[in-house]
């Protein structure tokens, strides 16, 4: 058995697009795992009782978004060849999942603290009017509640104005455009999904009716000054 | 709006909607412009059951292999997304393209099992296509039905315009052949295309055949409407196994699936003969590949799948005569790659202590062993041609192997059954239980050894298809007597829902009557009869009441020996002469010897291929 120090780290960043989105943060760890075969990636396997190639994410993505820019870390025995790892991979891996770039990590993957998303909202209402309305209510506390170990009931009541910068939002004819930077790291992970209950509870914005519906993608991730974009 | 989007909106609203996005690696996406044939292949149930189906892999990639052909796959959606399609007027689509089902040239569903029925017509209805045959003009897809049901689908007769009757490898290749061959020709109706079908060995199209019924209701005799169609369909077989197509790529689901390894198909067929079996017959004569031929399968369909599993799968694995051949070329490279081997359910007399421990040496899974019958003398009525110490045997080699838990399958209420049979199963697994005790090196702890009674339901095809099923008096009576004998804590006792098993046997041998049923039903939106939640018997009951049927009469009464069957239509190869010896022995408790020992007249081998066990046609020994 060769030894976990011989392999060398690598990251993945790549994109989960399209009809990935409705991809658990699961599913896509074993979507992952056989593409690694296919790929002929020969990478480390954990030494216990039921040996598994070890992959570490950064934290996932919520399910229904979209993203250009997830992390993924990964061992592999040398000599590695970036390029090549990146080919092979893409070649194994569905459509909608795609590796962007393969290289040596120089961060740890708690140094992504915030990340940027665009949401596109189609709702029978729209209006230059009503994006005013989403953006004011971005700039006043939004009480969400969110699942919690730590109260009896489960559920524990948060705002997430704190966890929300640089938020922009623009009508443009044909949906309302937002823009904000989200809080992601493992102490305050604003859930994009908070934004889409925050419009439901604040602005009564459902998306019920037939033909209504929004996307979600992350475009970018940053570290703690919320300006160093994360890589 | 762009119709995708619209499911874009409606999978945040359903459960799994991993189910419902396509986009898998490994599906075929065709270019629509040069394709002559677009088939949807459905499944009639979820979408994690559809996605493990051997069969439906096969004929995926065997239709595809076809530069003329685009087969696409469809399941049925669970109920909370059918109701968002209801209300977003979204129609059932085809996975790869996402194109509407009705827009396709042909539509196959997958028969596997009866109670599947009602959700072929919910399927139906949500591609807005008109449930009856008789109803759909040129415009809709040609109906096609194939799988084991398909060996007696009276019950759905009227729905479909055709069948697949026998192994569809190739049959269905040249089935689409034909309709491109007379879409191009010009001279095409969906009538003259059928009528051209049924000459076609292995399709029956049922609206070219008459039924006429005696005054007691059972079937007088089939009519053929056209001189030149067969009056007899007899089902197609793969002549040589080792030649025929396998997929070297299977679509990888991003959900969990049902059964979610690489599977190799090691042989078709069954050489034991059980009585009560109906796949055992249906897919005579048994026929299987070499062990170079399967290893270099795995091999490439672990490189292109990237599965850490790999199960051997077949009726009676362990009866393949070249099981340690094969076991030791797949472990010369599956161990290295942390590759798991892993056997189904198995007899317990050929099982050997080797053979487990090679399958375990990766990864552990679980141990089954089908003994059917609590007593030697209903093993022996019933075939099943094991015997108590094979049993013993088993367990001990599973338990030294490290296991304390065993799973035993039976059935209750198989013709010649006693109330000794019924308590023979608890003693059968009280013994066995003492056989762990009595093993010296076994694992530590309690054994668990779990029982799980199914009820008997006769099936066409097989030496009991003349039986009838116990009522369901009497198999709430014979499960409440096994519940009230069991006392060990170490066994664990599941039954199946006799309710469920009597609709399935009203089905299983039902005649072209029961359409009229199955159409209420989905007036009444039946759907999923296979899931608990689902399936309403007093519900069934009602309908059947409301159609003037009497389920009794189909699942509850004895055939005539000389009765025409709703099923005689079909030659399955094995004769019906054969089934009728069958039966007598099983009165007289006389077992029949399997394959490999003697060839017991079947009359399989006169389909022909490379039999594996068979007489004068056997070239593989």
């Amino acid at each position: 058995m060769v030894s976990v120090n011989e392999y060398e780290k690598v990251r993945l960043e790549f994109s989960k697009t399209g009809r990935a989105k409705f991809i658990s943060h699961l599913d896509l760890n074993r979507t992952l795992r056989t593409a690694f075969v296919r790929a002929k990636v020969a990478i480390w396997f954990t030494n216990g009782f039921n040996p598994h190639p070890k992959l570490v994410f950064s934290l996932p993505l919520s399910l229904g978004a979209e993203s250009m820019c997830e992390f993924l870390d990964i061992r592999v025995l040398p000599p590695v060849d970036h390029e090549k790892i990146k080919e092979s991979l893409n070649k194994n891996l569905p459509d909608d999942i795609q590796i962007k770039r393969v290289y040596k990590p120089k961060t740890k993957l708690e140094d992504l603290c915030w990340s940027r998303y665009t949401f596109k909202l189609y709702f029978n209402s729209m209006s230059e009017e009503k994006a005013n309305e989403i953006k004011s209510m971005l700039e006043n506390p939004m009480i969400i509640t969110k699942r919690t170990k730590k109260t009896k009931s489960g559920l524990t009541d948060i705002d997430i104005l704190p966890g929300i910068r640089s938020s922009t939002v623009v009508f443009d004819g044909e949906c309302v455009n937002i823009s904000a930077d989200l809080e992601s790291s493992v102490d305050n992970y604003i859930n994009p999904d908070y934004i889409i209950r925050a419009l439901d509870k604040y602005l009564n914005i459902d998306f019920e009716q037939s033909g209504e519906y929004y996307t979600v993608m992350k475009e970018v991730t940053f570290k703690k000054d919320c300006k160093t974009v994360y890589q | 709006m762009n119709e995708k989007y619209n499911i874009d909106g409606i999978l945040r609203k359903v459960l799994k909607p991993g189910r419902y996005t396509g986009g898998e690696y490994g599906q075929i996406i065709k270019d629509k412009e040069k394709i002559k044939c677009r088939f949807a292949f459905a499944f009639p149930d979820t979408y994690e059951i559809g996605m493990s189906n051997l069969g439906v892999r096969i004929l995926y990639g065997a239709l595809n292999k076809n530069e003329n052909i685009w087969c696409e796959r469809v399941y049925a959606p669970w109920i909370d997304m059918q109701q968002q399609m209801k209300k977003h007027n979204i129609p059932l689509y085809a996975h790869e393209s996402m194109d509407p089902v009705r827009k396709f040239d042909i539509l196959g569903f997958t028969l596997q099992y009866e109670l599947c029925y009602s959700t072929v017509l919910n399927m139906l209805e949500l591609s807005d296509i008109p449930l009856y045959a008789k109803d759909r003009g040129e415009e809709y897809p040609i109906v096609i039905g194939g799988g084991p049901c398909a060996y007696n689908a009276e019950p759905v007769a009227d729905f479909f315009d055709v069948f697949s009757i026998g192994e569809g490898e190739e049959a269905l290749v040249e089935f689409c052949e034909l309709y491109i061959k007379m879409k191009e020709s010009g001279g095409y109706t969906k009538e003259k295309f059928l009528h051209e079908a049924a000459k076609i060995e292995g399709f029956y199209v049922p609206s070219l055949y008459d039924v006429s019924y005696n005054d007691d209701g059972t079937v007088k005799e089939y009519t053929p409407k056209y001189d030149d169609i067969p009056t007899k369909i007899r089902k197609r077989i793969i002549k040589d196994f080792d030649k025929t197509y396998f997929p070297e790529q299977f679509v990888m689901p991003y959900i969990e699936t049902v059964h979610d390894r690489i599977v190799l198909e090691v042989y078709r067929g069954c050489p034991r003969g059980c009585r009560f079996c109906q796949a055992g017959m249906i897919y005579r004569p048994a026929r299987a590949k070499s062990p170079e031929v399967l290893n270099r399968d795995a091999k490439t369909l672990y490189e292109n799948t990237g599965y850490d599993e790999i199960s051997l799968c077949s009726l009676s694995i362990s009866d393949y005569p070249h099981i340690r051949e094969l076991t030791d070329k797949l472990l010369e490279w599956t161990d290295d790659k942390m590759v798991g081997l892993s056997l189904p359910s198995m007899r317990a007399d050929s099982f050997s202590r080797e053979l487990m421990k090679r399958v375990s040496s990766v990864r552990a899974s679980g141990l089954t062993f089908a003994p059917e019958a609590g007593m030697q003398r209903l093993r022996d009525a019933i075939n099943k041609n094991i015997c108590e110490k094979d049993i013993f045997e088993a367990c001990r080699a599973a338990f030294e192997g490290g296991r304390n838990q065993v799973k035993l399958y039976f059935m209750c209420g198989l013709p010649t059954e006693t109330e000794e049979d019924i308590l023979g199963i608890e003693k059968l697994a009280r013994a066995v239980v003492d056989e762990y005790y009595q093993t010296e090196n076994r694992p530590k702890g309690r054994p668990t050894v779990t029982i799980s009674v199914a009820c008997f339901i006769p099936k066409p095809f097989t030496p009991f298809q003349w039986d009838r099923q116990s009522t369901m008096e009497e198999l709430v009576e014979k499960q409440q007597l096994l519940a009230s004998a069991i006392t060990d804590r170490s066994i664990k006792y599941n039954y199946h829902d006799a309710n469920v098993s009597r609709i399935e046997a009203v089905f299983a041998r039902g005649d072209r009557r029961l359409s009229k049923a199955l159409a209420k039903a989905a007036e009444y939106g039946f759907k999923f009869d296979a899931w608990d939640e689902c399936f309403d018997y007093d519900k069934w009951l009602s309908v059947f009441d409301e159609c003037g049927i009497d389920p009794s009469f189909y699942a509850n009464r004895e055939f005539g020996e000389d009765e025409v069957l709703p099923w005689d239509i079909i030659d399955c190869g094995v004769s019906k002469e054969f089934f009728l010896r069958e039966r007598h022995k099983a009165y007289n408790d006389t077992v029949t010897e399997n394959c490999m020992k003697s060839c017991a007249g079947c009359g399989a081998n006169k389909l022909g291929g490379e039999c594996t066990w068979c007489p004068s046609t056997n070239t593989k020994k």
